[in-house]
Formats: C-alpha cells, structure tokens, sequence
C-alpha cells in the first residue's frame, strides 16, 4: 500500500483546521480545505507536486495560527453556544 | 378619498380591549422563552395578566444567546486573514530577530544565528509546554518554526529598521519588504510597482488626490477650477470637496439614478466644462453595493482630457479591477477592507501620462515626494500580503459570497413582507446587502438584533439620528431610511450566521411590526397616506 501523500495532506489539514481557536476562522479553514481539494481533484505531475508543496506550507501555516489562536484566544462566538 | 378619524392606541391601551384570546398566548410564552423565575411569578398574580401578556409577547428579555456577535458587517471592516498575520509576524515577534541569514552573504554569522535560532526555539518550546501540547505536536510544530524560518530566506536579522536608512542592512532589508509589498498591490490592480505610493488609508489617499490634484492643476494662473462628484461618496471625498469650495473651487455634486444609486452618464457628461480638471466616482459604494460603470466614466474623462480618480476601497480584491482597461488616473486603496491590518493604505497615481499632485504635508520626500514619512513596512507587508491573498482567492471567495448573498436576499424577500432592497439588482458586489424594513424602526430593531453585529441605514454618522445620506440620495424617504439595516458577507462569513441571521430578522421584525397601530391598519388595507388624523381637522 503506497502512502497517499494527498490524503493524509488532507487529513493532516483537516485536523488543525478543526483546533482553531477562533469560530469564524475555523469553519473558513475546514470549508476552504474541502474546495480546494476539490478544485485540484484531477492534477497530476508538476502541478500536483507544485499544489502538494503549497498545501505543506499551508499546513505549517496553520500549525503557527493554531498556536498563536491558543496563546491569544478569542471570546467564543454566539454560534457556539447552544441555546 | 376616505377621510378617517382614527385615534392612535398605545400598544398597552390595544392590549386592554382585547385580553381575551391573550391567555392561551401567555401559555405558549412560558412554555417556550427561557423565562426567568421572576415572570413566572409574576403572570401567577390574575390582576396582572392582560398587562404582562403584552410585555411578555412583546419582551426580548432573556431571548439572546451567550458569546460574542456574529460579524455580519464586513463593509465598515474585516477581520485579519490568520495567512496574512502570519506574513507579518516575523517583523513584529522576537523570533523574527533571529532569522537565518541569506546563505550568499553575512556567512560569518551563520554560526551565531544558528545557534540563537535554536535557543529561541527552545524558548518558543517552553511557553508552549505549559500549555499541554503533546510532544508529537510539539515535534511537528518545531518543524513548523523551521520551515518557516528557511522559506522565509529574504528576512533578514532584526527586521525592525527605517525602509527609509540607506546606510546599512537593517534600512536595506525593511526597504526590500516595503518593495515585495508595493509588488504584491500593484499586481492587483495590473499596475506598475512605481505608480502606487503608501498611505495611512483610504481617507488620506482621497484627500491627497483631490487637494493635491486641486492645488496642483488649479494653481495661479493655470485656470482649472471645477470638480464634479456624486453625491453618495465616502464622507472624506464630499468633506475634501467642500474644503475645496471655501478656497474658491468649484464642485458640482451629481444626483444618482433613485433606487439604484449609478450615475447618469448623460448628465456626467453635460456637467463637465472647460474648467474641469477632476471627477471623482467611488467605485462600489459602501453602503447599497452598487458598483459604477467605471470603464465608461473613465473613457469619457480620457476623451475629455479629466483626471479620473476612484475610490476603490470596497472593490479592491473583490471585483476584477484592471487600471488601464478602466482609464483610471488616481485610486485609492485600503488594507483594512481586504482582510488586511487598519492603519495602511495606498494611492495608485498614473506614470502615462504623468498625473501631477501636491503633497498634502511637508517632510523628507519619501514616497516620490508625495508622502513623507517612515513607512510602516509591518502593515505595508500585511496589506501586500492581503493583495496576494485576494488575488488568489478572488474566485472562491466571490463564489460563496454571491451563494450567502443570493441566500440571504431570498430568505429575507421569502420570509418578511414589505421589505425593499437598495441599491441596483445586477451591478453590484454581493457581498453588501442594504434592506428597508417598511413599518420598523431601525434602532429597536438593531437593539433586539443583539446577537448579530450589522450597521443601520446610518452607518458613518451612527451616533446622531440622521438618516443616511446615501439613502436620501437614493430617494429613500426618511422614516424608511431609519428603518434601514445594511448586511456585510465576507470570506470568513458562515452559512449557520446567515441561517442565523434570516430566524432572527423574521422573528423580530415580526414582533415589532406586531406592536404597531400603523401596521395593523396597513393589514387592513387602509392606505395611509389618505387618512386624516384628528388633530389635523382642527387646522
């Protein structure tokens, strides 16, 4: 079984998305991730390891907001509370 | 004509004729509102029934949600883009002073930098071990950190100098990032790196162009004293405009198309006259929406031989915008509507042919001599880095935004009767949605909208009771321009907040349109504009 690098990209993006802090910026992250996979479904060769490096740097991206969101977090969102 | 003697009831004074049917609706109240114990107590009393019927069918005490609103106002401004504050970390944060160094040259103090590299990791790695992050994630964070440091080669050591130094690497390497970042906005807009100078805003980029436009080709002896304006724009182009008219210029304000809100192109073009030497006609307007013809107003200023200035604040990395298709000579361009930091901006001054301003302030010359000051090169990264964004994003942002505003247009025009949208149905930008509640007073409806964060019909002057002047331009009158609520959808607006935001607007403005005599008797059929109130018969 060879590893999918795109799947587990897409895992790996997934799951920071969902520990963002902030409530907007975490359903922005997880719907963004989908659509862009979705987008780039049927690449191949050159442009899909040119969209793989620019989700890595994505990834590390979200890992830095991810902390930053803990260490300055914001009020939760009047979405997040159950009425 | 059917002339009426008609009493106005207070709304306790109706409760009173009818309390009747009021006791099964007192029921349904306490069943469903999260009613505190002092309600329940206080319907138990027989005598005070018929009053509290009202007050609890009437009462929005208790019925909001805890947490903070949801930011349903993305026209006024937007919240920062975490991808964009991540550009802009490392001139702000202590690890950014410990960047590696460009491997072609300071090779001496690699060792040095690598070494307090590490150190501060190690640092980074402490604080964040007292927040309990398992040592997997740590790992994969430390990778993080290292990534970023080697991807971002070209910041240098301690990024805090003055772009403006030229005398050493700290000056050469702020001044790199104000560059990349000029790149990055003049790329937007299909400009040339060199036509676009940094400002604090929008605002001071409006007031540059048009006073220093005006002080420039209206000077002694060169003749041109005439501006032409409309009159929805931002209130710093009509304040600069009527700062104009006390030094002796001339302004003409035009009227807009009622409830559209374009210009008339006809009427632009019988307005222009010898003197001539500006027009200025805001893009997108920031409060209905409408977005301008701007590359037939900027053919026929060519024609005439006028400078054509825009702003461009609501349009930029929304709306396509392409300089030299549209003929335009100034533009201004803010950071903070574009999910950007506030506190920067930009002005776009033609090179072919040569637009010619007079700075508004004195100083060291920077800027091309336009703009004296240091430049904020932190902001100037984040706006750039905002401008890169927003053309990358620029179709699957505009594609959920047009899905959340079709949503919310329908749902309202669905859901609640007599309600208007302002502002032109098909040119526009979706994402600010301007509608008249007819019968509904806009503050209480804005009070009882607690749990949602959007701006009434008079947003600029919202601490006074004017009504808005873009709505009255529009031809709006003036109770149903109080009446009016203005809806901002961005990037990071979600559909729950939409679906949110329709429940709530149909409940409240049901309650209060349920509250008012002049409702009710529009339900009736009763036209009221022919009624004759009895206080007028003694006249």
């Amino acid at each position: 079984m060879s590893t999918n690098a795109p799947l587990s990209l897409f895992r790996s993006l997934l799951r920071q998305a969902r520990n963002m802090d902030n409530y907007n910026f975490r359903e922005y992250a997880t719907r963004r991730v989908r659509v862009g996979f979705e987008n780039n479904r049927n690449l191949a060769g050159d442009h899909l390891d040119m969209a793989l490096r620019e989700g890595r740097e994505q990834l590390d991206i979200l890992k830095r907001q991810v902390v930053l969101g803990r260490l300055y977090p914001s009020a939760p969102s009047v979405m997040e509370s159950v009425e | 004509m059917i002339t009426m003697h008609r009493i106005l009831l207070t709304s306790s004074q109706r409760s009173l004729r009818s309390s009747r049917p009021k006791v099964a609706a007192t029921a349904t109240a306490t069943a469903t509102a999260t009613t505190t114990p002092t309600h329940a107590a206080s319907l138990s009393t027989a005598a005070l029934v018929h009053d509290d019927n009202d007050a609890n069918r009437f009462s929005i005490r208790g019925k909001f949600r805890t947490g903070r609103a949801s930011y349903l106002d993305m026209s006024s401004t937007t919240p920062l883009d975490p991808r964009v504050l991540d550009k802009m970390m490392p001139y702000f944060t202590l690890l950014g002073c410990y960047m590696r160094a460009r491997k072609s040259s300071f090779s001496r103090d690699q060792t040095v930098i690598d070494a307090t590299l590490s150190c501060s990791i190690v640092y980074a790695l402490n604080i964040l071990s007292r927040f309990n992050i398992p040592f997997a994630a740590r790992c994969s964070l430390t990778h993080a950190f290292a990534n970023f440091h080697s991807s971002r080669s070209n910041v240098q050591i301690g990024s805090y100098g003055n772009p403006h130094s030229r005398t050493h690497s700290y000056g050469w390497e702020s001044e790199s990032t104000v560059e990349d970042a000029r790149a990055q906005v003049a790329s937007l807009i299909k400009a040339s790196p060199k036509e676009i100078i940094f400002t604090s805003g929008a605002t001071e980029s409006n007031n540059l162009s048009i006073k220093g436009a005006a002080h420039f080709y209206g000077g002694e002896g060169k003749g041109k004293k005439h501006v032409i304006t409309t009159q929805t724009e931002h209130k710093c182009v009509l304040d600069s405009c009527r700062s104009l008219e006390q030094e002796g210029y001339e302004v003409t304000y035009l009227p807009v198309q009622s409830s559209t809100g374009l210009v008339d192109m006809e009427q632009l073009e019988n307005a222009m006259r010898e003197d001539t030497f500006l027009v200025s006609i805001m893009a997108v307007n920031n409060e209905i929406g409408t977005r301008q013809p701007i590359e037939e107003i900027g053919a026929l200023c060519r024609k005439k031989k006028i400078l054509f200035h825009t702003d461009a604040a609501q349009m930029l990395g929304k709306l396509p915008i392409d300089v030299n298709a549209m003929s335009i000579d100034l533009m201004s361009l803010s950071s903070h509507k574009i999910y950007g930091p506030k506190g920067i901006g930009a002005l776009y001054i033609r090179r072919r042919p040569r637009v010619r301003l007079e700075p508004l302030f004195s100083g060291g010359g920077q800027e091309r001599g336009l703009r004296s000051g240091t430049l904020p090169h932190t902001l100037c990264a984040g706006f750039g880095a905002a401008c890169e964004l927003a053309e990358k994003e620029m179709e699957i942002d505009d594609a959920w935004i047009r899905y959340l505003s079709d949503k919310l247009c329908s749902g309202i025009e669905a859901r609640i009767p007599m309600v208007t949208r302002n502002g032109h149905p098909e040119l526009r930008y979706p994402g600010c949605v301007n509608y008249s509640f007819a019968y509904v007073e806009g503050e209480s409806l804005l009070m009882a909208l607690k749990n949602v964060a959007v701006s009434s019909g008079s947003a600029c002057t919202s601490a006074s009771l004017e009504p808005s002047y873009v709505l009255r331009a529009l031809g709006v009158d003036d109770e149903l321009a109080h009446g009016s609520l203005r809806f901002g959808i961005g990037r990071f607006t979600s559909e729950a907040e939409v679906d949110f935001l329709l429940d709530l607007l149909e409940d409240h403005v049901g309650r209060l349109r349920d509250m008012s005599p002049l409702w009710e008797m529009v339900q009736e059929g009763i036209d009221l504009k022919t009624i004759q109130w009895s206080q007028d018969a003694h006249h």
